[in-house]
């Protein structure tokens, strides 16, 4: 899998105080009842027992579990706005119903 | 072996019939003589052509893979899935009600009309409401109904009100009614209890406010105990308080939406009233409404004058009609028949057996599973499995589990406000014994969680089909069935 950040996406990152306990992960979440959809955030949080480290260079690595895997494409470009935050350009985009 | 996976297409067989059919006593007609060119196929349809006994094992090897509540414990959360009395079913067939037609005049249909004029009172009694139509299709249809009485009798007064306001923890069919309906819906905020943020409601509430929807108990299961206060902030301002009868399961007997300050009501028969959840259908949803609203009722009203049960069109006020003929009568019929068998005694004893489940359950899953709100529960509850997300273990995953034990989930992933929300209702025909054997299950998966994750993230294992790759069917979509060529 790969991830390309564009370059205000990168920058964000590599000013996040990352630990050894606190990483950044893109998080697939779900939401509905009838439905589902699926919304992607980048958020500081512990690591997971089955996650995935994508090496992004520079030294910034993000974390998936293995559920949000599931919900990722081979190849997924992260952007950041400051109004909308971050952005997951994929065939679901931010979110899609499942 | 036949199995789901034969479709009634692919065991077809060219010639092979399932009954034996007489000659036709009745000239046949020459189809190009009587329509158009291209209305007249040139091939016969595909029809499947099997024998009686194979028909007969196909859907009923289809009807094993399914799950309902005759064959499995079914606590999805905010449906009631309650068993439905098959004495229901008998009265429903009787010939006087399922050999009838709409269109027989009035006095030959006076049995029927009695209990459909029965049924409005006994509902109008259970709501606490002045009066009912029983035309609505479905919970969401009787929405709709109420939202355009709503917009008649705003609109009556001269005022173009357009604002329908709807808590976060609402069902998704309220905003969706509304905006129908022709309303703009904002969203309230529920507070840290999980119940509607009374001070956030009031910075809303204006003179465009049209309605509030409100479920109470609402979809996670909390008894909105300011109820009195937002009846009285809506009404101050000219609005209308909608009741959404999803969770009437919680109140049956007890209370009232009329004593709760709501001035329409709607009820899903299907839910607390033991009628069938029937794939999309029939339902009915049934409206009360207060006196102020009566005039907008849907036409036409069944009626009593003169010791004679009448249908009545004759209301210029009203919204007109919304259902074809009076409702899904079979369905208000085994409604009709579940009132009379349970009894004043008995309704109330369904909503008190269903809180006392529900909590019940809930205190046996709290050491597992967090639970996000400390009120006594209703008839539902909501965990969350933010404690398994840690894990690498979704709710989605130990929902997929579940069916592994024969149980079907509960509702997942709603209410919105709710991290990883599980959303478990038992209702009130459940035994201790099985509330007691799904403890046991969700408390087994909440240790594999811990211990042995992979059981739970490869669910199901015991299912016809395996783990659905919904991501899959999301970006690629194949809905289209093509029957291959069978060999003779």
């Amino acid at each position: 899998m790969k991830i390309e950040l564009t370059l205000s996406a990168r920058q964000q990152l590599l000013g996040w105080p990352v630990t050894e306990s606190q990483v950044p992960r893109i998080d697939a979440n779900l939401s509905g009842g009838c439905s589902l959809s699926v919304h992607f955030s980048l958020v500081l949080d512990e690591p997971r027992r089955n996650d995935t480290v994508i090496d992004c260079g520079d030294g910034v690595s993000l974390y998936i579990d293995r559920f949000t895997d599931r919900y990722m494409e081979e190849e997924t470009v992260v952007d950041y706005t400051d109004e909308d935050g971050f952005i997951f350009k994929n065939s679901f985009g931010s979110s899609c119903t499942v | 072996m036949i199995t789901y996976k034969d479709l009634i297409f692919e065991i077809s067989r060219p010639g092979r019939i399932g009954c034996s059919l007489p000659e036709s006593d009745v000239e046949a007609v020459d189809l190009s003589k009587k329509l158009p060119a291209h209305l007249i196929r040139d091939e016969a349809p595909e029809l499947p052509e099997v024998s009686e006994l194979q028909l007969v094992r196909h859907y009923t090897a289809l009807s094993n893979k399914n799950h309902g509540v005759d064959n499995g414990f079914y606590p999805l959360g905010s449906c009631t899935m309650k068993y439905n009395p098959k004495i229901n079913e008998d009265v429903a067939r009787l010939d006087g009600f399922s050999r009838i037609h709409p269109y027989q005049p009035e006095a030959t249909v006076q049995g029927a009309l009695q209990l459909l004029h029965e049924l409005q009172e006994d509902l109008a009694v259970i709501t606490g409401m002045d009066a009912v139509t029983l035309q609505p299709s479905a919970g969401a249809q009787g929405e709709w109904t109420g939202l355009m009485m709503v917009k008649a009798y705003h609109e009556q007064k001269g005022e173009k009100r357009r604002k329908v306001l709807v808590p976060d923890s609402a069902h998704g069919t309220n905003p969706a009614s509304a905006t129908v309906a022709g309303f703009r819906t904002v969203t309230i905020p529920s507070n840290e209890n999980g119940l509607v943020d009374v001070e956030e409601l009031k910075k809303h509430v204006d003179d465009d406010t049209a309605a509030l929807m409100l479920t109470n108990p609402n979809t996670l299961g909390l008894f909105e105990k300011d109820i009195v206060e937002i009846a009285k902030v809506i009404h101050e301002a000219g609005g209308l308080l909608y009741y959404d009868g999803a969770n009437a399961n919680a109140i049956l007997g007890k209370t009232t939406p009329g004593k709760m300050g709501f001035d329409i009501v709607h009820l899903n028969l299907h839910k607390t009233f033991t009628t069938p959840h029937g794939g999309g259908g029939p339902g009915a949803g049934p409206v009360g409404v207060n006196k102020k609203l009566i005039p907008f009722l849907p036409v036409p009203r069944i009626e009593k004058k003169n010791d004679l049960f009448v249908l009545n069109v004759n209301e210029p006020l009203s919204i007109g009609r919304v259902k074809g003929y009076y409702g899904n009568f079979g369905i208000l019929v085994r409604a009709y028949t579940y009132i009379r068998t349970m009894g004043p005694s008995g309704l109330r004893q369904v909503s008190e057996s269903a809180v006392l489940h529900a909590n019940y359950l809930r205190k046996k899953l709290e050491p597992y599973f967090l639970s996000p709100y400390e009120q006594v529960s209703k008839h539902e509850f909501v965990l969350s499995g933010s404690k398994q997300k840690k894990l690498g273990v979704r709710t989605l995953d130990m929902a997929k589990r579940l069916l592994d034990f024969g149980y079907h989930p509960p509702t997942i992933y709603f209410p919105l406000n709710v991290e990883e929300c599980l959303m478990i209702e038992p209702t009130e025909t459940e035994t201790k014994e099985t509330l007691d054997a799904f403890a046991d299950v969700m408390i087994q998966i909440a240790q594999e969680v811990e211990e042995n994750p992979d059981i739970v993230l490869n669910a199901p294992h015991t299912t016809v089909i395996g783990r659905l790759d919904e991501v899959k069917a999301a970006r690629q979509p194949m809905v289209r069935y093509e029957k291959e060529t069978v060999q003779t």
